[in-house]
Parts: C-alpha cells; structure tokens; sequence
C-alpha cells in the first residue's frame, strides 16, 4: 500500500476575498487558470491517478464541444454510474452551458429508471458499463431518447468516453470555438435532481445556475479551505455534488474518490483526506465502530477516563484531543479532521462523541430545493440540538409561529428552486408569496441559531439520507394488492434482536368479503407473503418491513382524508412487540 | 451452501442461527443498514470466493437472494 502522503499544502486555495462565481462555465475556466495543481485522485488498484484542474478543464471542454456538435443543446442529458473523475467530467460538461444534466440514482429500480428517463424528457444518456442493459432498453423503448454514451470504455454500439474525448479535440484543434461562447443564464437549468414524490411518480427538482453557484459561494465563504476532501456519497445526490465536489473543486481543495463503500476505511488511510462530507449512518457508524474497536483492544475504560479528562481541559481552552486520541485518527488515516454531515436528522449523541474525540463536526441543514444547504452549524459542541445559523444569503422565516415560537421553516435566495420540472401543481403547492415551504418545523432560538422540531410532511427520513414519501409506498401497494381497501404507511421503531431500529410499517384495512371464509390469522399470513412480492420490487431501503391489519376503517377528516395521526397512535405501539395479534413481518 | 451463508450471516448479525431462514430478510428482520450490507457482502465474498457487485447488492434482499446469487455465480 503506497503510505507516502502527497502534499498539497503548496497549492493554492481560495480564500473569501476571492470574487464569487457566477456560473459553472466560470468554474470550468476557473479550473484552467488553476494550472498543475491536482483537482482529483483515484485510486486504481494500489496506484492513485493523478488528474489536474487543467487536465479536467480541457477535457470538459472537449466533451462539452463534442456534445454541442451533435446537437445535444438546451436538452436534458441523464448521468449514471459510480463516482469518478469521468463522472465529474460529464456533469460539467452537461452543465456548463450545454444543457441539463439529470442526475440519477444508481440504487434505483430499473422501472424507477425507465420512468424518470422517460419523466425527464432525457435526449441522451451516460452511464457506466453497469448499466448497459438500462441503456439499450431505454434506447429501444424511450421515444425522447437519441443517444446513449459509455462514461467507462467497453466495446459495444454507443460511444465511450474516450472516443467523444478524441472527436471533442478534434474538434477544438480545428477551431471549434462553441464551448467558450456557451452562455449560462442565471436563470437556466442546470442540473434535475428526482425527489420522492408525494404522489405517484417522483417530482424533478430544477436547479439553475444561480442556484448551484449560490450554495457553492456560500461554502466557500463558510468553510475554511481544507488540503483535501474523500468524496464518499454518491455524485447524484445533491449533498454531494454541492456541499463537496463543486465548491471543493472551486475552492481548490483536492477530491480523492473512493471507489467502493466496501474499501472506505482502507482509502481513508490510502488517501489521507482532511475532510468528508457524509450522512448520519456514516457517524453512526464511524462511532460505534471506534467503540468496538477500542473494546476488542480492552482500551474502552482508559479511552472514557480520557474523554472526561479531554473536556475538562477544554473547557480551559486547552485541546489536546487529536493527541490523545491519536490511536482513533490513525484508524482513520490521521489526517481526517472535519466531517459535514447532511441529509437526515442526526442524532448529537454522535456529534459529541466524535468531536470528544477530536473530530470538527459540521451540521447542516437543507433539502434539495435549497440546492442543498439553508443553514449549517459549525459550533455543534455548544450547540448540539441545533442546526446552526441560517446562511447570510438565504431569507428564513417560520411561518404562523405558535406561542412557543414555533412553526414552518420558510426559505428565500438565490439557493431556492425555482420549481419542478413539468409540475405546476405541485411548484404551486410548495410556493407562497415567493416563499418555498418547507415542511419542516423549527423555531428560532433567542442566539439566531435554528432548531428543527418535526415535520409537518409526512415524509419518512432515513438515517442514510434517503426520503420516502409514505403516499408514494400506498399508491404501490394499493395498485399491487387489489384487496386493500385503505393502506397508511408510516415510520416506526422497533426492537431488532435487541436493537431499536427505525423501520417503515403498513397498516391495511382490507376487503373481507374477498377472502371467501379465511380466518383473520390466514388474511394476515396472505397480505404478509403478498408484501414481499412488493418489496421484491421497490429498492432496498423502500421495503415495507412490517405489515399490520386494521380491524375497522380509518379515521377521516371533513374532507374524507385519513387521520394519519390517529392510524399511528392507535397501531405504532402493536409493531413494538411480536406478540401482537395483529402484525404479521413483512 | 444454506448451512454455510447462514453461518456467515449468524456471525456477523450475532443472531442465533435457527432464527435464520432463506426467507430472512436482511434489511427488515435482521436490521442491517446500507453500510451493513456492503460488510456482509465482504464476509459472503470471502467465504465463497463470488464477486457482489454493488448493483447486485441492492437487488439481494433475503437470505434466498443471496443464496441464489453465489449459486448462479459459482
């Protein structure tokens, strides 16, 4: 294993008196002027690849000049594969001025992927090689879809990355002067990005050039430049791309790409990275597996006598922790020392346990449609139930406040959407008066700092960041399960062999009259076996993990909508225990 | 084969192992999350000597799945 770190403590970083961005044209010629310095490292095998800001600057512009060339201007071009510099490539190169890049989820289904190429109106595709057979049958079967290209090289009908290189520069040798005069308006797509629909399919966020740049200033103006970043999420997911690849990319900050989830720790300590950004599991995981760690080694008890004495240092403003707790960073490569974590509520249990360890945690707090982040708390030690100030650039207001202060978060600025794509009702629905409402409940806490306290949605959170819209899981299994007359899907704890986990639960209330003389236990046992045919096709973390029979019909209000509230008060508590006569295990 | 995965899947959830079937979900009844998995399609990958590729991981849901998958793979 190469242990030798680069350094890249010479090269140069962006600092706050640098001028704003303006678009990501701007960032690609950006990456021109930053020369030599190194933009990303991959990693294949035991060697890193070393690509610089220069190198994937012409490469952009060769792509970009290629895709121009054949026509592929103001369309919506989808992306989908693994994280890579290629990957990168793409996207800027889509999003530069060319057109749209629809980013796709890699965990989905391939019927969720035919319906969102299909829902995105997508002239054209990459992927990787994995995805060779989502690319032939959409080629095939997807009137909107004309062309198809390889993000990785492999031998077959659509052209690979290599040979649109080749062709772009061919191009550009020949005078080609297309990609530098592409215009970017603030105000036109760039990027659509699929979120859990409320109803149906799921709705495309659009975000415009001035919304992805906006976000990206705003990073670079509050994150202070580290020498390198791991990018571990996945590139589609806003978080990501905007919280870590772009504005790392802006401010100069060098990306290393972990290749697989499977090697993450091994590459902490092959690339040595100062920061990540991640979801909550990641500092679930990260702590409890410090814990285990130190456990095994019998070091549990000196390791809690020195957190005790660690904090009370600190509270004299003396930090000795990353030298304490040296054995902890050498695990994590030794270098790693900020983690932004993103996308899910997080428990600050984690927070604390990782920052008594020495590790800066960051919090952010935001959602899609604020391509990503409204607010973001980098004082979690003193402030850990928070999720920090609201940004400068973004307006924030909480909306018909109750007596205690609180209400809905309501976002303004030039991060916010301007809408979904090809969805008035629902752009109509989530807008007032120039407001985006986002469901979520906080209030204000008398230090400008944020506190979320619920949602007003009924959107499902998971722990890795994933939502799940419970309308969208009935809409499946009413159409998939003729018998269910009324179906409420909702979030639930349960007791795991000992461990409460979060899981998603479905209360049914079904036609009797169809199952002819069953017993109530045979009804049960039946909608139980029929929910794993539903999940066999709904991606992993949508699985339906309990299954409960309703005696009697839901609650309604005036306007025939079901009580969810009632449903779950009445049927959360029967899913704690095995015992209840109702439930029946997915 | 049934025998030695659930041996694999027994040690690294810590369940007994008569309380894993082929119809054992992996996500819903033994609680593994998305880092989980990745884990013990390592342990399963050595055991076997199959590749789980990463799109192949998020099709395998139960015990069965995987079965299935180092059986087609072998």
């Amino acid at each position: 294993m190469m242990r030798v770190r680069a350094d890249f403590s010479s090269q140069r970083r962006k600092t706050t008196s640098d001028s704003a961005l303006h678009d990501l044209h701007e960032l690609v010629l950006r990456l021109q002027s930053y020369g030599s310095d190194i933009a990303v490292i991959e990693k294949t095998g035991e060697q890193k690849i070393f690509h610089t800001a220069e190198k994937l600057s012409c490469d952009v512009e060769a792509l970009a000049t290629q895709l121009h060339s054949r026509g592929l201007c103001n369309c919506n071009i989808a992306l989908l594969g693994e994280n890579s510099y290629r990957w990168i490539v793409c996207f800027l190169a889509i999003a530069c001025g060319v057109g749209t890049a629809v980013l796709l989820d890699k965990e989905l289904t391939d019927a969720e992927l035919d319906a969102q190429l299909l829902k995105s109106d997508s002239a054209a595709l990459f992927c990787t090689s994995t995805f060779y057979e989502t690319a032939v049958r959409n080629k095939k079967e997807n009137p909107h879809l004309q062309d198809v290209f390889l993000i990785d090289d492999k031998d077959c009908e659509f052209p690979d990355f290599s040979q649109l290189l080749t062709s772009g520069k061919k191009l550009l040798s020949k005078g080609d002067r297309s990609f530098a005069q592409l215009q970017c308006l603030s105000q036109t797509p760039a990027a659509l990005i699929f979120t859990s629909g409320t109803t149906g399919p799921n709705k495309g966020v659009l975000l415009t050039q001035k919304n992805l740049v906006s976000n990206i200033n705003t990073i670079a103006q509050n994150v202070s430049a580290k020498e390198s970043t791991i990018s571990v999420l996945p590139m589609n997911h806003i978080y990501e791309l905007n919280c870590n690849i772009l504005p790392m990319l802006y401010m100069q900050t060098v990306i290393c790409i972990n290749d697989r989830m499977r090697n993450l720790m091994h590459n902490l300590r092959f690339f040595q990275p100062q920061m990540a950004v991640v979801v909550p599991l990641f500092l679930e995981s990260f702590y409890n597996n410090i814990w285990q760690k130190l456990r095994k080694d019998g070091l549990d008890v000196r390791f809690e006598r020195s957190i005790a004495l660690s904090n009370s240092l600190l509270e004299k403003g003396i930090d000795i922790r990353r030298t304490l707790f040296r054995r902890v960073h050498e695990y994590f490569g030794n270098e790693l020392s900020l983690l932004i974590c993103g996308g899910a509520p997080v428990d600050a249990k984690y927070v604390k346990g990782l920052t008594e360890l020495g590790f800066d945690i960051f919090v952010g707090y935001g959602l899609t449609e604020a391509s990503p982040i409204a607010a973001l708390n980098k004082e979690t030690r003193t402030h850990p139930d928070s999720v920090g100030k609201p940004f400068p650039n973004v307006s924030l207001h909480i909306h018909a406040p109750d007596p205690d202060g609180e209400g809905e978060v309501w976002l303004r600025g030039d991060n916010i959407t301007p809408g979904y794509y090809n969805d008035i009702t629902a752009t109509n629905e989530s807008f007032e008066d120039g407001w985006f409402k986002t469901g979520d409940y906080g209030k204000m806490l008398s230090d400008g700092y944020l506190q979320l306290t619920g949602r007003k949605k009924d959107l499902i959170i998971l722990n890795n960041g994933k939502n799940v819209h419970p309308e969208e899981l009935e809409s499946v299994i009413r159409a998939q399960l003729p018998y269910v007359l009324e179906v409420v899907v909702m979030e639930t704890e349960k007791m795991i062999f000992g461990v409460c986990q979060k899981i998603i639960a479905a209360v049914l209330y079904v036609d009797t009259d169809l199952f002819d003389g069953m017993t109530a236990e045979q009804i049960r046992q039946k909608a139980k076996c029929d929910m794993q045919n539903v999940n066999a096709k709904l991606p992993g973390y949508k699985t339906v993990s309990h299954v409960l029979i309703a005696e009697e019909s839901f609650e309604k209000t005036s306007t025939n909508k079901i009580v969810r509230r009632k449903v779950k008060e009445r049927y959360c508590d029967c899913s704690q225990g095995d015992q209840s006569p109702q439930e029946g295990r997915a | 084969m049934i025998e030695r995965l659930i041996a694999v899947v027994g040690e690294y959830v810590s369940v007994d192992r008569k309380d894993i079937t082929e119809e054992t979900s992996l996500r819903q009844e033994l609680g593994l999350n998305s880092l989980d998995l990745v884990n013990l399609a390592v342990s399963v990958e050595h055991e076997f000597g199959v590749e789980i590729s990463d799109r192949k991981l998020t099709m395998i849901k139960t015990v069965g799945d995987m079965i299935r998958h180092i059986e087609n793979a072998e």
